[in-house]
């Protein structure tokens, strides 16, 4: 029997919901009911040779994006070297690149990011500039009247959330990724496990109305399993047996649901998803091993069990720690690092598995920092900069408008906090079509994208998808 | 599959209002005549038209059944004799709540002082008066004064009821009801078998509040002793020092391994707690508020390297919060401002005023969070927690990015005071020495040529006027902080969360705001008070809110592990306990000692379970690390806990460990093994069904339900009939185990 969803709806989002039914229900980690499969039944099947995967990189505490994608040309380096002071990159340290859609400015990457510079250069990466959480066009007479302006800025959880929700104008706790596979879900053939996989604990990004992320670790099969599930003997069977009987149970008290359906959940899917992973081909390309490259790999080995999970649209949440740089400054470079072996890693996964047009990395963050030294490191801000990688990217450019970076400049909301010329809405649009949704979806994931762009069927809102 | 709706007993009974009962020596109490707390609903009278019997008949027209006729105005009437009684069979086993009796109201209701009230599962072997008080399975209520109608709480179970006289006179009865619940679920189980059982359960109920693991002989205690006394007992407690257990710990960690300044010293913090939590703490309320505290006012170690000053940097600043745990609010956030581990954590310490040759700004970690974190919240609060709404219906934010900006100025200057132990006694100290090469144990300075001294306008309208000291500014905008009445209402709802219930209602976050409002001598912040505020609201102690389905809170996963361990025990060969709980559960479960992924803690206090909490209007914050990998990791780290070891214990070098730093590592001979002697004993002599009693009293709180523990017994028969060799400790271990991930012990009503 079917467990029926009471969750938390958005108006806006009511009417896309309502033509699947609203009482269906699939959390990630809770078994999907026969409504759903019905719903399934009635929506045309992709099949795998149309695959699409979209890879988060959840760059968690705020990344110094403005160090990571820096003006080259003399005068704007002088800008960006008198604003930035102790937290300035060496011009000659710059690593090239060649926009092929910019010819009047000059721009180079963090030192750490070669294969970052490699994949640009061959068209493979594009980096969307001044690129944050906005409820609608904002300037810096609205900013200082005070008009419709996002919840908590500066502040890192509310930014998390916005960036993940695409709603910034109030808390709520659906991410876009989630309101997006409520959409898509059906059309996977596998309706037990979710579309949104979730690395290393939960996110607002995958979480829905209907659909919840899963999560799966980065270590082994990914999915754990109870111990002994391996093993076919008097005990062990009986133990399983027991634990569905005392666990499966509808309670009265809604914290005990919660939790008997959470574990129910997580339990029934483990050994399903396990044994995908586990019967998958392997990968021969090795990871780095640190958090973000392992969770890379995972989401590489999770890619390769598509067949088996006998699924064609997946999403991943990949976080990688450790951005809040407001001391240590070379912490980021460590960052930037870990960031460009584990990316490259998981492009050169993509292409041993003939799978890097189908699946498109993109990065999120709660801010761009401030730009000024706090004499130690960097503070909090807004816009920032993005990157996606992929062969289905429009690469070698640079999207969006590259800000000015002298302090009182046009955009500064004092000390290098810049306001975004770029919504998020716009950018994780972009992301949504090219993964299948339809034009008309667009409205009830992103509530406010006809504040920037009126979605029309021949194109995205920027362009950086093919 | 098998589902059925869970049941639900009032087996966990109050202790407040019961006005109880000096022991009788054969029996349980004593009634004094004065009036006594009447039962929280009325049930069924069960003792309604229940066949009768009596002593003796006065007359044919006072039969004992006039006195369960439902009449008031009908009585009965022995004879005139000694030890004259009268006697009620409920047909079944109930669960007693109260009785109430009316006396005879025409005359003469002396005739029932002096008189008792016996209650039985099993008859009565006999009429004697004196054997019947000292019948094994009786319990015996002793009436002085009887009044015009008497009201006791019984709160056992029953079938046979008997009042008799214990001296000689006609006894007399308007009208006997019993008041209860026919006993048909576990709840019977729970109950049978130790008369005191309806307050054991309550006083496990608020041990588990109350503390991070107790035993069945603690609880045995509280039930003894009251809630009041053993409440007195823990403020009174005087706390050891975690530094200097953390000292100790150090010392005996260079006693494996011989060389201290090269030590690994990340792991010593988890030692020192599990070490001193162990060996059963004497304060283990002050341990739990502690606990709670360092998840409102975060200074992870989890970025800590392997220095020495660091992890003892953390033991100095977990003794602000336990030290403070019944100190009073304004000073732990005075101890925290100027504590190096924060300045260090959210980067107040070095942080300079605005310096244009540099290019500089301050920085407003600090600022942004300790408004947001630690005092007065996002968004104004009424008394009772509720948001406050302007003119639109939308909540007031309580500050905006001038007042941060402002915060941020004042929280300029502070630096170093002494190099820290052990390496680097040679450096100079002044504003420039490294948070790292910095004495941990002596708060940050204040270093004037970087105090931003401008003016400044906090966020309540004061202005600190330009040109005062550092500590001016800072001490005053504390002040300011902790005397906004956001803060009664902000820390109160966080410690009701931690301790009691994730969902309170608003009554219940007003009157413990009250108490951090005034504890009422007049003083602000007293976290003692608003602890005992916590406890002893009828929200937390009262059995009626048992039902309520938004009841309750998922016991965190940290305090599930302590849960077990110290409700059996745990032994070591040598009697050390070296956990290094980060490696577990830092990547399985998602909490360790002290290691919160950011300052945001390990789960917001507004995270909503998607499937049923979001949608029912409520929080469960424990629940954003419960997801399809930890779920699982817990169930199997319980398994292996009681059947591998509950940990590696860490009390040998390894002379092959070669990643820079010499550490101590997993001694195999020095396995820990959790003690279950005392349950295996139990199923031995008593049986399965008795452990079952036991283990529903200490890990459920008397909550476990009939479908839980049918399928446990079912299950672990069948284990004893058909694997081999399947002992009485699997049984203790596999009823533990199941106990343990079943939502009846996981949450937390």
């Amino acid at each position: 029997m079917a467990t029926y969803n009471r969750r938390e709806f958005l108006d806006t989002l009511s009417k896309g919901c309502a033509s699947m039914g609203v009482t269906s229900l699939l959390s990630g980690i809770t078994n999907m009911g026969l409504l759903n499969a019905a719903a399934a039944a009635n929506a045309p099947v992709y099949n795998q040779n149309d695959y699409k995967a979209l890879i988060c990189i959840y760059m968690r505490g705020g990344n110094d994006s403005f160090n990571m994608l820096v003006p080259r040309g003399i005068s704007e380096y002088t800008q960006y070297a008198n604003t930035r002071s102790g937290l300035a990159i060496q011009q000659a340290e710059l690593l090239p690149i060649n926009p092929s859609n910019v010819t009047d400015r000059l721009f180079g990457l963090h030192p750490e990011l070669p294969d970052i510079q490699n994949l640009f250069e061959n068209g493979n990466a594009a980096f969307i500039a001044n690129i944050g959480t906005l409820i609608r066009p904002t300037t810096l007479t609205t900013y200082n009247d005070r008009e419709y302006l996002p919840i908590g800025l500066y502040s890192h959880n509310d930014q998390e959330m916005l960036w993940q929700t695409c709603v910034p104008q109030s808390r709520v706790q659906l991410g876009w990724g989630g309101r997006m596979a409520d959409i898509l879900h059906a059309n996977n053939a596998n309706q037990n496990i979710s579309m949104n996989i979730a690395l290393d604990g939960i996110n607002t990004f995958q979480r829905g109305n209907i659909v919840d992320g899963y999560t799966i670790e980065s270590a082994d099969t990914g999915s754990v399993v109870i111990n002994g599930s391996d093993q076919n003997n008097f005990y062990e069977n009986l133990k399983r047996q027991s634990l569905d009987n005392l666990l499966d149970v509808n309670y009265q008290n809604i914290l005990k649901q919660a939790y008997s359906g959470a574990v129910v959940g997580a339990k029934n899917n483990s050994l399903e998803f396990s044994a995908a992973i586990t019967n998958a081909p392997a990968i021969n390309t090795v990871f780095p091993n640190t958090d973000i490259g392992k969770r890379l790999q995972m989401v590489a080995k999770t890619i390769s069990a598509r067949d088996n999970l006998n699924v064609s649209r997946q999403t991943f949440f990949a976080a990688q720690e450790g951005f809040d740089n407001h001391r240590a400054y070379g912490d980021h470079s460590t960052r930037m690092t870990e960031f460009n072996d584990a990316v490259k890693a998981m492009y050169d996964a993509l292409v041993e598995m003939g799978m890097e047009n189908q699946v498109t990395i993109f990065t999120m963050s709660d801010f761009g920092r401030k730009l000024v030294f706090n004499g130690q490191g960097s503070d909090h801000g807004w816009g920032g900069n993005a990157t996606i990688i992929g062969g289905a990217v429009d690469g070698q450019k640079i999207y969006g408008e590259y800000p000015e970076l002298y302090l009182g400049n046009s955009l500064d909301t004092g000390g290098g906090r810049i306001i975004p010329t770029t919504s998020c809405d716009e950018y994780f649009a972009e992301l949504a079509l090219w993964f299948g949704a339809a034009t008309s979806d667009l409205d009830q994931i992103f509530p406010n994208i006809n504040n920037f762009w009126t979605p029309t069927a021949d194109n995205g809102p920027i362009g950086f998808m093919v | 599959m098998e589902k059925y709706i869970q049941l639900l007993f009032f087996i966990c009974l109050p202790f407040i209002g019961i006005t109880q009962t000096y022991p009788d020596h054969f029996g349980k109490g004593q009634y004094n005549g004065l009036s006594v707390s009447s039962s929280h609903e009325m049930a069924n009278n069960l003792a309604l038209n229940k066949p009768t019997s009596q002593s003796s008949n006065y007359a044919g027209n006072f039969l004992s059944n006039k006195v369960n006729d439902g009449n008031i105005n009908t009585f009965n009437a022995t004879t005139y004799e000694a030890n004259a009684w009268w006697e009620v069979d409920l047909g079944a086993v109930a669960i007693i709540r109260n009785i109430e009796i009316y006396n005879r109201i025409n005359c003469c209701p002396e005739r029932l002082d002096n008189s008792y009230i016996f209650v039985s599962d099993v008859p009565f072997t006999t009429a004697n008066f004196d054997t019947t008080r000292r019948q094994a399975t009786v319990d015996s209520y002793h009436i002085e004064t009887a009044g015009d109608t008497i009201n006791l709480a019984i709160n056992r179970t029953g079938r046979y009821l008997r009042i008799q006289l214990a001296g000689t006179n006609y006894l007399n009865i308007s009208e006997f009801r019993v008041l209860g619940a026919l006993a048909q679920n576990s709840a019977l189980s729970t109950l049978n078998g130790a008369a005191m059982m309806p307050d054991m359960a309550a006083a496990s109920r608020f041990l588990s509040q109350a503390t991070l693991g107790y035993n069945y002989e603690e609880i045995e205690y509280v039930n003894q002793i009251g809630i009041d006394a053993w409440l007195e007992e823990q403020f009174n407690m005087p706390p050891k020092s975690f530094l200097e257990q953390h000292l100790k710990m150090t010392n005996d960690v260079n006693t494996v391994v011989q060389h201290p300044y090269d030590l690994d010293y990340r792991h010593y913090l988890s030692f020192t707690f599990y070490q001193t939590l162990l060996e059963r703490p004497d304060d283990a309320l002050r341990f739990k508020v502690a606990n709670a505290l360092s998840q409102i006012l975060v200074m992870s170690a989890k970025e800590f390297g392997i220095f020495f000053n660091r992890t003892y940097g953390a033991a100095d600043y977990y003794d602000i919060l336990y030290l403070n745990a019944f100190g009073n609010y304004q000073d732990i956030l005075h101890d925290i401002s100027y504590h190096v581990s924060m300045g260090a954590y959210l980067s107040s310490y070095q942080n300079r005023k605005a310096d244009f040759g540099l290019g500089t700004q301050p920085d407003e970690n600090y600022a942004r969070e300790i408004m947001q974190l630690f005092s007065i919240g996002l968004n104004e609060l009424n008394n009772d927690g509720t948001e406050k709404l302007d003119a639109d219906g939308n909540p007031i934010p309580t500050y905006d990015n001038e007042d941060i900006r402002n915060l941020a100025r004042v929280f300029t200057g502070l630096g170093g005071s002494a190099t820290g132990f052990p390496n680097y006694p040679s450096l100079p100290v002044n504003f420039d020495l490294s948070f790292k090469h910095s004495n941990y144990t002596i708060p940050m300075t204040m270093y004037e040529d970087y105090h931003d001294t401008n003016e400044k306008t906090l966020v309540d309208g004061t202005i600190l006027p330009a040109g005062r000291s550092g500590y001016e500014d800072i001490n005053d905008a504390i002040d300011a902080l902790f005397n906004h009445p956001n803060v009664g209402p902000f820390i109160s709802i966080r410690l009701i969360q931690q301790l009691v219930k994730s969902n309170p209602s608003p009554a219940y976050v007003n009157r413990v705001a009250n108490a951090f409002n005034n504890n009422g001598s007049g003083i602000r912040g007293d976290l003692g008070a608003v602890v005992e505020a916590i406890l002893m609201d009828p929200e937390a102690r009262d059995c009626t809110l048992l039902d309520d389905p938004k009841a309750g809170k998922l016991i965190q996963p940290l305090e599930r592990y302590t849960n077990l361990l110290l409700a059996f025990g745990v032994n070591t060969p040598s009697g050390r306990f070296w956990f290094r709980d980060d490696q577990v559960f830092d990547f399985k479960t998602k909490q360790s000692f002290m290691r919160p992924p950011s300052v945001f803690n390990y789960y917001s206090p507004f995270y909503a379970e998607g499937d049923y909490v979001a949608a029912n209007d409520m929080v469960s914050p424990e629940f954003q690390i419960l997801n399809a990998t930890s779920g699982i990791y817990y169930m199997n780290i319980i398994e292996d806990a009681l059947k591998v070891r509950p940990f590696d214990n860490h009390t040998i070098n390894d002379p092959n460990f070669n990643d820079g730093f010499l550490t101590t590592q997993y001694n195999p001979d020095d396995d820990p093994v959790i003690e279950l002697g005392d349950e295996i004993n139990i199923v031995n002599t008593q049986g399965l069904s008795a452990l079952l009693d036991r283990l529903d009293i200490l890990l459920c709180r008397g909550h476990l339900s009939s479908g839980t523990r049918t399928i446990i017994e079912n299950t672990i028969t069948q284990y004893q009939n058909n694997v081999p060799g399947y002992s009485t400790e699997d049984a203790v271990k596999d009823a533990i185990y199941f106990i343990m991930v079943s939502p009846d012990y996981t949450i937390r009503i």
